[in-house]
């Protein structure tokens, strides 16, 4: 499994990677980008099976980042870890194709059923 | 509420259960490094921060990244300001969920970090909360626009 984590905050980036070896994804390659822009050329390089994106960043958004790959009709799983969880944020991260919004703090058991609920 | 959001922050992703209080008042908190996030609304704006030395900051982080001993004694300036960052960013999310309810117009910042001491400036107040997370002395800052009279 190929999964692309984007935030522009290392160490969340290291959080979520440990949490996927935490969750059973010991296994899977995992890539990363600083912001939706270096996360949309990352997937134009090399599609991964699933996208977690944050949803604030500097330059292009994680809402932004899902945009513009659908936009360019690239279906790729998406799933937001965000600090900002909301109903109102959830709702427009789903309708704009997200498969889930996951709030800050996140558990492994909580990520890895998202991530196969997708 | 900062309180209540810092207190589920240790739970949660440092396994702490217990976040002791060691007092509580008007501020302004002792000069020290800390991490800042602005929480705007319809109503007006709150700044938070959490505020520790600069050991405690390095603590803090490295326990955020699962690190241990020798591993935070080497953490980096960037990657300790960039984790402690993500700590006021956590806190704050969970203080906008908590507020979200009773009004949905306050968005968050951009989490910044200060070396020095943050003030009240003229028509704000500010409270400071010390607390323990795990060995580390902390201060919870909250600036608020003072109430109408």
């Amino acid at each position: 499994m190929k999964i692309l984590v984007v935030d522009d905050s290392k160490a969340m980036r290291m959080i979520v990677k440990r949490t996927l070896r935490q969750a059973g994804f010991g296994d899977a390659e995992v890539q990363e980008a600083n912001n939706g822009a270096e996360g949309l050329d990352a997937v134009k390089a090399s599609p991964p099976d699933i996208v977690l994106c944050d949803w604030n960043m500097p330059e292009m958004s994680g809402i932004e980042f899902l945009k513009a790959l659908r936009a360019e009709g690239i279906d790729v799983k998406f799933g937001f870890i965000t600090s900002v969880a909301t109903p109102e944020i959830t709702e427009e991260g789903t309708a704009a194709g997200a498969s889930f919004v996951i709030g800050k703090p996140f558990s492994a058991d909580k990520l890895k059923s998202s991530i196969e609920g997708a | 509420m900062l309180l209540q959001a810092t207190k589920s922050f240790s739970e949660e992703m440092l396994g702490l259960d217990e976040c002791p209080i060691q007092g509580s008042g008007p501020g302004p908190a002792e000069p020290g490094p800390g991490a800042y996030i602005t929480l705007v609304g319809d109503t007006g704006s709150v700044q938070m921060g959490i505020i520790s030395t600069q050991t405690g900051c390095k603590q803090l982080a490295g326990m955020l990244l699962g690190m241990e001993g020798d591993e935070i004694d080497e953490l980096g300036g960037a990657d300790m300001v960039d984790a402690y960052g993500e700590i006021i960013n956590v806190v704050a999310g969970i203080v906008k969920q908590l507020v979200n309810e009773s009004d949905p117009s306050f968005h968050l910042g951009l989490p910044i970090f200060i070396n020095g001491q943050v003030c009240a400036m003229e028509h704000q107040q500010s409270i400071v909360t010390d607390i323990q997370i795990g060995d580390v002395p902390v201060h919870l800052l909250v600036l608020t626009p003072d109430a109408v009279e």
